[in-house]
């Protein structure tokens, strides 16, 4: 349980600091842009509202660090192995199902909009690149 | 897979949180496994044959695995 405490104190002093160094580096960005894009709204939106998230997510962590009980709880339900599978299987099923809608939707727009094809294609072989880099460890890990 | 888990622990009168306590998983994990929908890890069949005090062939049914060989 000692070595689950301790990766639960690493995770929430490493999503903290991620969020204070995104937010930081957002800030100082955001302020010295002096013609501000349309799209600045948005995007401001959006990094607060996933840099809160991960506020959020870091902040579960906390209650059980402080409690014994809640920690085994939370113990048991991080590694209890039927959620562990059923989260294997929603990886690799959600992977499979968007890296098709993915392919689909270059086909299609290659013929409406190549550059969109293009960009849509970039986040395919991104996505393909990792999962081929985590086979080949895990291969070579088991 | 069939298994014994349920009979098994009516006639001890353990509860299904009881025994996901004791083996270190979730009562829904436990219900799956009455159910038949899910399959036990070996090291899980393993602590719940060894919470009852029995053999992992005495706990779980692998006549269908057999069957298919």
């Amino acid at each position: 349980m000692e070595k689950f405490k301790k990766q639960l104190i690493f995770r929430t002093v490493f999503l903290f600091i991620f969020v204070v160094l995104i937010a930081a580096a957002y800030i100082v960005i955001y302020v010295n842009i002096e013609e501000k894009p349309v799209s600045a709204a948005y995007s401001s939106g959006f990094c607060t509202g996933l840099l809160a998230g991960a506020a959020v997510y870091a902040a579960r962590y906390i209650p059980a660090l402080k409690d014994e009980e809640k920690l085994k709880k939370l113990y048991v339900a991080e590694n209890d192995e039927r959620e562990r599978f059923i989260r294997e299987k929603t990886a690799s099923g959600s992977f499979s199902l968007f890296a098709f809608i993915l392919g689909a939707g270059i086909i299609i727009s290659t013929l409406v909009s190549p550059e969109t094809a293009r960009v849509l294609g970039i986040v395919l072989g991104g996505m393909v690149l990792v999962k081929m880099i985590f086979n080949f460890y895990y291969r070579r890990k088991y | 897979m069939k298994t014994r888990i349920h009979e098994l622990r009516k006639a001890r009168k353990i509860s299904q949180e009881e025994l996901a306590a004791a083996v270190g998983v979730t009562r829904q994990t436990i219900t799956s496994l009455e159910c038949e929908k899910y399959t036990a890890s070996l090291v899980l069949a393993y602590k719940i044959a060894k919470y009852f005090g029995m053999t992992i062939e005495e706990v779980f049914d692998f006549s269908e695995i057999d069957e298919q060989e």
